[in-house]
């Protein structure tokens, strides 16, 4: 329990409005700025709700806003992970750009990391009456440690506890737990050094105006 | 503190900052270099872990193995399981790891590296979290190494750094000593020249300073230069050069009134038949045989310093020895050399000389010796054969007793014993203070005998090589004398003295080891060894006065245009000889020619001291002259 609180206090997620509404409008124009004013007042709406009202209207709003596409088709090379800015502003992504969206949205509504995992799973899917494999992340719930998990989806709309996804199966899941240093926002070590791509999207979602 | 030190200290400033700074920054620099490495091993290994129990059966025994053999294999100090509430379930510590850096070098340049945490699941369930810590002490091993080779190098590369930059330098300020010793010497009134160096600055400053002594100089060789011509037009005959009568005979009394004067001789030459002469060849023709006379005369007193020559009248020539000699070979050798130097052409013609000379003692009254001589040579003129008569025949006998055996026997003896001392006569300055006590040497050649003094031994001692020996003699007793505490004292050192440097050496010994103040010793050389040994002069100038002695030259009279030449020695006093002083009370163009002098003298920062003062009247007109100082049988000291 020590660690969770500790955790909490740490992670405590800032968010700059107007820097990141600005870079928005600056960078991909009216529509997105309008979808990034959309998604303030619904933090604001959402600031005291409970958790469970937290987690469906996050994840309904950027199921709605974010168009399934292909990272190569999108950005030009085959694996790319977005910021939730680039994602709101393309208003496209594939699944680990909705789940590093809700990821990064939920924190800054004060939802603990320590209850939050990106999970990689495997996915089995029916595509015209044929079942197609698929590598897959979305982001898992633990209301307790112990718990099972919820499952936040960008296949399936509706929230769902992991026992009624029979078609996932996980295989790895992780947080930014151990990347934050000490009292430090800053992730350890140089900001030249080479990063892995987890710690380089977190460290362009801080450069976007999200600590 | 000198400027090379100074700069010098700059240097090692700047070396010591930059070597420290470079050390501090690569230390740090490796520091956090390996805390990224090791960040980023935590963070991947734990990861990797995690990864791997994720996909296995979650039995004890097997994750155990797994934690187990990834912390066996690796560098790591912890590595530990916990589940999702915290608790521990499994964990590994290294406790032997240590490392070779001190103590002090952890505690002050510490590897901070945080542990690397990953999440461990089951199916959908956490089943806990993994923490992981590398081992930092082969880093901090590696930083240790780094850290004494990087001090290593500094150290050397400084050191290295001080030293040339010392050397370059001394090498840059080398011309700034010269510049130094030459603004000293010009202080020290020695106008000397130097080179000029490369460096700009240095060489503004030499330039200048170069410019400086030259004029000093230029001005004194002129101004000698001008007094020489008046000296020589008051002095000397105009037709053949020699000392007219007047200069003659004061120079002839000023020697026999000498407290060195023991005896000498004085021989005139009268040319008898110069009407006889001027009647067959004429004037012109005349004059070129009076100046092949005195050209004979000169060259034999240019052989030998004790002569001096004079044209007394327009038929009389007159030498003078002021040294104990036989008075009867020498007139002879120089009536040869005058009666072949005037050998003339026209056959019927020979010029006629009629010789008489005498001994010339100490205090003998020069008038009456002039007077007897004159007598005997009207005498003599009405034979008109050319013949030399020696008067007063008795000297020598006495020449005859001392055969040149004895002397030696007798020198050689009171040498031995050193029977030496000397004597003293005040140099007072114008206010009546002592500057110094001349003090020539006597002998006793025999145990309780009679005290000698110099005119009567010199001769010989110069004839038995003993000179040097009673100058070091000499030396001696000064520095004896100065050591228990006498009044400041001035020798007289000979030229061969002078001359030796094994003198100079032991003379400098002798005043280093007995004498505090050296300045109260002054050492003084004639005008005629200084001139004639010009470079052995300096040399020893630059040496005493470098030991802290004074120096100077006596019987400045005969060479006064060369004074120019004395500017770079930094002499101390000159004394002026008692010829010109003599009878200065009187002589006016005799006080022009004086004051002209202390002019150039004071002007190269020398003292100006007049030699053979007799009166008070002289005193009084060589105060008004503007002398510094005077001595002579006239002067006392209380």
């Amino acid at each position: 329990m020590m660690l969770l609180i500790c955790f909490t206090g740490i992670y405590a997620t800032g968010y700059d409005f107007n820097k990141f509404s600005g870079l928005a409008k600056l960078r991909y124009g009216e529509e997105a700025y309008k979808n990034v004013l959309e998604l303030q007042e619904l933090i604001t709406r959402l600031k005291s709700a409970p958790e469970a009202e937290k987690l469906k209207q996050i994840n309904d709003f950027f199921n709605r806003k974010i168009n399934f596409a292909e990272d190569i088709d999108l950005w030009g090379q085959s694996d790319y992970w977005a910021t939730p800015l680039e994602s709101l502003g393309r208003q496209a992504g594939d699944c680990e750009d909705y789940v590093i969206a809700k990821y990064t949205f939920l924190k800054i509504l004060n939802v603990s990391n320590e209850k939050l995992r990106l999970t990689y799973v495997r996915a089995e899917i029916s595509q015209q009456d044929r079942k197609v494999v698929l590598a897959h992340m979305v982001l898992s719930y633990y209301a307790t440690p112990q718990s099972e998990p919820l499952i936040l989806d960008s296949l399936v709309p509706e929230i769902m506890p992991s026992s009624n996804r029979r078609d996932l199966t996980p295989i790895f899941s992780f947080n930014d737990k151990g990347l934050w240093v000490g009292s430090s926002s800053q992730p350890k070590g140089d900001a030249t050094s080479h990063l892995s791509k987890w710690r380089d999207v977190l460290m362009r979602i801080h450069a976007d105006g999200i600590e | 503190m000198s400027l090379i030190k100074q700069l010098w200290l700059a240097i090692l400033f700047t070396v010591t900052l930059a070597s420290v700074g470079s050390f501090i920054l690569s230390t740090l620099s490796s520091k956090n270099y390996l805390e990224e490495q090791l960040q980023t091993k935590n963070i991947d290994n734990v990861t990797s872990l995690a990864l791997s129990m994720s996909q296995l059966k979650k039995d004890p025994v097997t994750l155990d193995l797994l934690l187990s053999a990834q912390f066996d294999s690796g560098h790591y100090r912890y590595i530990g399981l916990f589940d999702p509430n915290g608790k521990l379930i499994s964990e590994r510590v290294n406790a032997i790891s240590h490392t070779k850096a001190p103590k002090w070098f952890t505690k002050h340049v510490p590897i901070r590296v945080h542990a690397g945490v990953a999440d461990v699941q089951n199916g959908w369930q956490q089943y806990g979290s993994l923490v992981l810590e590398s081992d930092v002490n082969f880093a901090y091993d590696r930083l240790w190494d780094a850290t004494l080779l990087i001090a290593l190098w500094t150290f050397l590369i400084g050191l290295f750094a001080s030293y040339t930059g010392g050397k370059i330098l001394r090498k840059i300020l080398s011309p700034l000593n010269d510049v130094i010793n030459q603004a000293k010497a010009i202080g020290e009134d020695r106008f000397i020249t130097i080179a000029e160096p490369k460096t700009l600055e240095f060489k503004a400053v030499v330039r200048e300073m170069n410019n400086l002594s030259n004029r000093i100089k230029q001005t004194v060789t002129k101004e000698s230069a001008r007094l020489e011509v008046l000296r020589y037009k008051i002095n000397y005959d105009d037709v053949t050069g020699l000392m007219n009568r007047d200069y003659f005979v004061n120079t002839m009394e000023a020697n026999l009134n000498h407290d060195e004067y023991n005896e000498g001789a004085l021989m005139i030459f009268r040319l008898s038949n110069l009407a006889q002469l001027d009647e067959a060849m004429g004037y012109p023709q005349v004059n070129t045989l009076l100046r092949k006379i005195s050209g004979a005369l000169e060259s034999a007193c240019n052989k030998n310093s004790s002569l001096i020559a004079g044209r007394l009248s327009g038929t009389e020539f007159a030498v003078f020895c002021k040294q104990t000699t036989d008075e009867f070979v020498l007139a002879n050798q120089l009536k040869d050399a005058i009666t072949k130097a005037a050998e003339i052409e026209v056959a019927e013609l020979t010029a006629r000389f009629l010789v008489v000379t005498t001994k010339a003692r100490k205090m003998d009254e020069t008038a009456s010796l002039f007077k007897v001589l004159e007598f005997i040579l009207n005498l003599s003129s009405l034979s008109e054969e050319n013949y030399l008569r020696v008067i007063n025949a008795s000297s020598i006998t006495v020449t005859e007793n001392n055969y040149l055996v004895e002397w030696k026997t007798l020198l050689n003896d009171a040498l031995a014993n050193k029977r030496v001392k000397l004597e003293h006569y005040p140099v007072v300055t114008c206010e009546g203070a002592l500057i110094h006590n001349e003090s020539p040497v006597r002998l006793q050649l025999e145990e309780n005998g009679k005290w000698r003094c110099a005119g009567e031994f010199i001769n010989w001692a110069t004839q038995l090589n003993l000179i040097k020996t009673i100058d070091e003699l000499v030396l001696e007793a000064a520095v004896q004398l100065l050591a228990q505490g006498a009044n400041p004292l001035c020798l007289n050192v000979s030229a061969s003295a002078m001359c030796d440097r094994k003198y100079i050496q032991k003379a400098v010994k002798l005043i280093k080891q007995h004498l505090q103040h050296p300045n109260i010793l002054s050492l003084e050389v004639s005008e005629i060894a200084a001139f004639d040994h010009l470079s052995e002069f300096k040399h020893f100038c630059s040496k005493l006065k470098a030991v802290g002695c004074h120096v100077g030259v006596e019987h400045v009279g005969l060479r006064i245009s060369r004074l120019g030449e004395l500017h770079d020695i930094g002499l101390d006093y000159i004394k002026f000889d008692a010829s010109i002083i003599r009878g200065i009370d009187t002589n006016e163009t005799n006080k022009t020619l004086l004051r002209g002098l202390c002019m150039v003298a004071h002007s190269i920062g020398v003292q100006a001291i007049a030699e053979g003062v007799n009166s008070d009247d002289e005193i009084v007109s060589l105060r008004e002259i503007g002398i510094d100082g005077y001595t002579g049988p006239g002067v006392k000291f209380q």
